[in-house]
């Protein structure tokens, strides 16, 4: 049976293809929700885990499964990815309905958050006119790249995740990635020295 | 100097993608089938650029992308049950029971049944209400069902072992029954299989770990254990 005749058993009722979905999603779903966690640096309770998770299956049976009726496998994407990606989703927003309003996170205009400036307490303090020059220039430079590498930077730099994490979705070895890293690092330098920062 | 300059680019970066924004987003299906490797290069491309250009998009990507993600953690039996109970499937009674094994005892955690201390039969809460939560070789569970009363019996066999023994009686008239089946499970998989005719089932060395064990006559499960016992 394939993802899509099972989503449709699903959602007739059928009691069997439920107790399967169960068995082979609760897990993947439950620990999706604990890495949404972790990684938003949220400590919270089992019951609020918990609560996360009851949400999620009432959120994909209501309206007559009409979340689960959305699944079309376009593309050829498997059921299981696209849980995963739901189970995400959902948990950012539930995340977001309980997170204070005002948050160390919440970005400058320049797009530099509070975090970031106590992350890079190592950059030269107190002259923040030469700072804002430095990121002025870093940003044409940066306009400069191209997309692949805008990409990687985007994922890894922005995102922070690890570069053995992007291996498969960038399909190349892991020597290849931190290659292709590196070298975006030294356009990045030599553009910056081309305008007169760094010796 | 380099990480000086790598926190600098990010916070260039992050002011870039700041002023090129793109409030669209791509559904599940587009991100899932992207992560899987499945768009035609154009469209993967494309996906690409959007999520240069879209901080929720890349977020939930970031977020997916996990070479390995250990799934250390199991949803409760009572957690499933409850998810279960909304997806209309009948939820079977359960007895659950949370043992730790500590300094070659037990310690009981949690149980919805009786502990039979000596003649006993006491509820887990009011033992615990008493401070009393160590057992040395075994400990005794009792559940009543809507027609069978079932008896667990856990026996510490080493630190990394267990018993697992049960008998299931009539409610009523107390009788053993023997006809009975005890399946022993653990992650949906079959372990073990018995009937119960010589009155009682003991599966041996067990190890420690999460268990279901599901009693059924020949038409219907009666009822379900939940054993989970730990270090």
């Amino acid at each position: 049976m394939d993802d899509l005749d099972f989503v449709h058993k699903f959602v007739q009722g059928d009691i069997p293809a439920r107790e399967e979905f169960l068995k082979r999603y609760s897990r993947l779903i439950y620990n999706y929700i604990h890495h949404v966690l972790r990684v938003k640096g949220l400590n919270l309770y089992t019951e609020n885990v918990d609560d996360i998770f009851q949400s999620f299956f009432a959120f994909i049976i209501e309206d007559s499964c009409k979340r689960l009726r959305s699944f079309k496998a376009k593309n050829g994407c498997t059921l299981a990815t696209w849980i995963r990606q739901l189970t995400i989703n959902f948990t950012r927003d539930y995340l977001r309905k309980i997170k204070p309003k005002i948050s160390i996170d919440s970005e400058t205009e320049d797009g530099a958050s509070l975090k970031d400036m106590l992350v890079d307490s190592s950059l030269p303090v107190g002259d923040i006119l030469s700072m804002q020059e430095r990121l002025k220039v870093l940003d044409y430079c940066i306009e400069l790249l191209s997309n692949e590498d805008k990409f990687l930077l985007e994922l890894n730099i922005n995102q922070g995740v690890g570069l053995e994490d992007l291996r498969s979705l960038l399909n190349i070895s892991r020597g290849a990635i931190d290659m292709r890293k590196a070298r975006i690092i030294d356009r990045l330098r030599d553009c910056f020295k081309d305008k007169g920062f760094l010796s | 100097m380099e990480e000086n300059l790598e926190g600098l680019i990010r916070l260039a970066y992050r002011g870039w993608k700041r002023r090129h924004p793109d409030n669209s987003h791509l559904d599940e299906e587009d991100l899932a089938a992207f992560i899987e490797g499945k768009l035609s290069i154009e469209r993967a491309d494309e996906v690409r650029q959007h999520i240069i250009h879209c901080q929720e998009c890349s977020e939930v990507l970031g977020l997916s992308l996990v070479a390995e993600l250990a799934m250390e953690n199991e949803p409760s039996f009572a957690l499933v049950d409850s998810v279960k109970d909304k997806l209309g499937i009948k939820v079977l009674p359960a007895l659950e029971i949370f043992l730790k094994l500590k300094d070659k005892a037990f310690e009981l955690v949690k149980a919805s049944g009786d502990i039979l201390m000596g003649q006993e039969l006491i509820p887990a809460g009011v033992l615990r209400s008493r401070n009393i939560g160590g057992f040395r070789d075994e400990v005794v569970i009792l559940k009543d069902f809507e027609n069978i009363r079932v008896r667990v019996r856990v026996e510490n066999k080493t630190n990394e072992y267990f018993n697992i023994n049960i008998e299931v009686k009539d409610k009523q008239s107390k009788t053993v029954i023997r006809d009975l089946r005890v399946t022993l499970f653990k992650e949906g998989v079959e372990l073990e299989s018995y009937l119960n005719d010589a009155g009682s089932v003991t599966f041996e060395h067990v190890i420690l770990g999460k268990y279901r064990i599901d009693i059924s006559d020949l038409d219907k499960n009666l009822a379900a254990v939940f054993i989970e016992v730990r270090a």
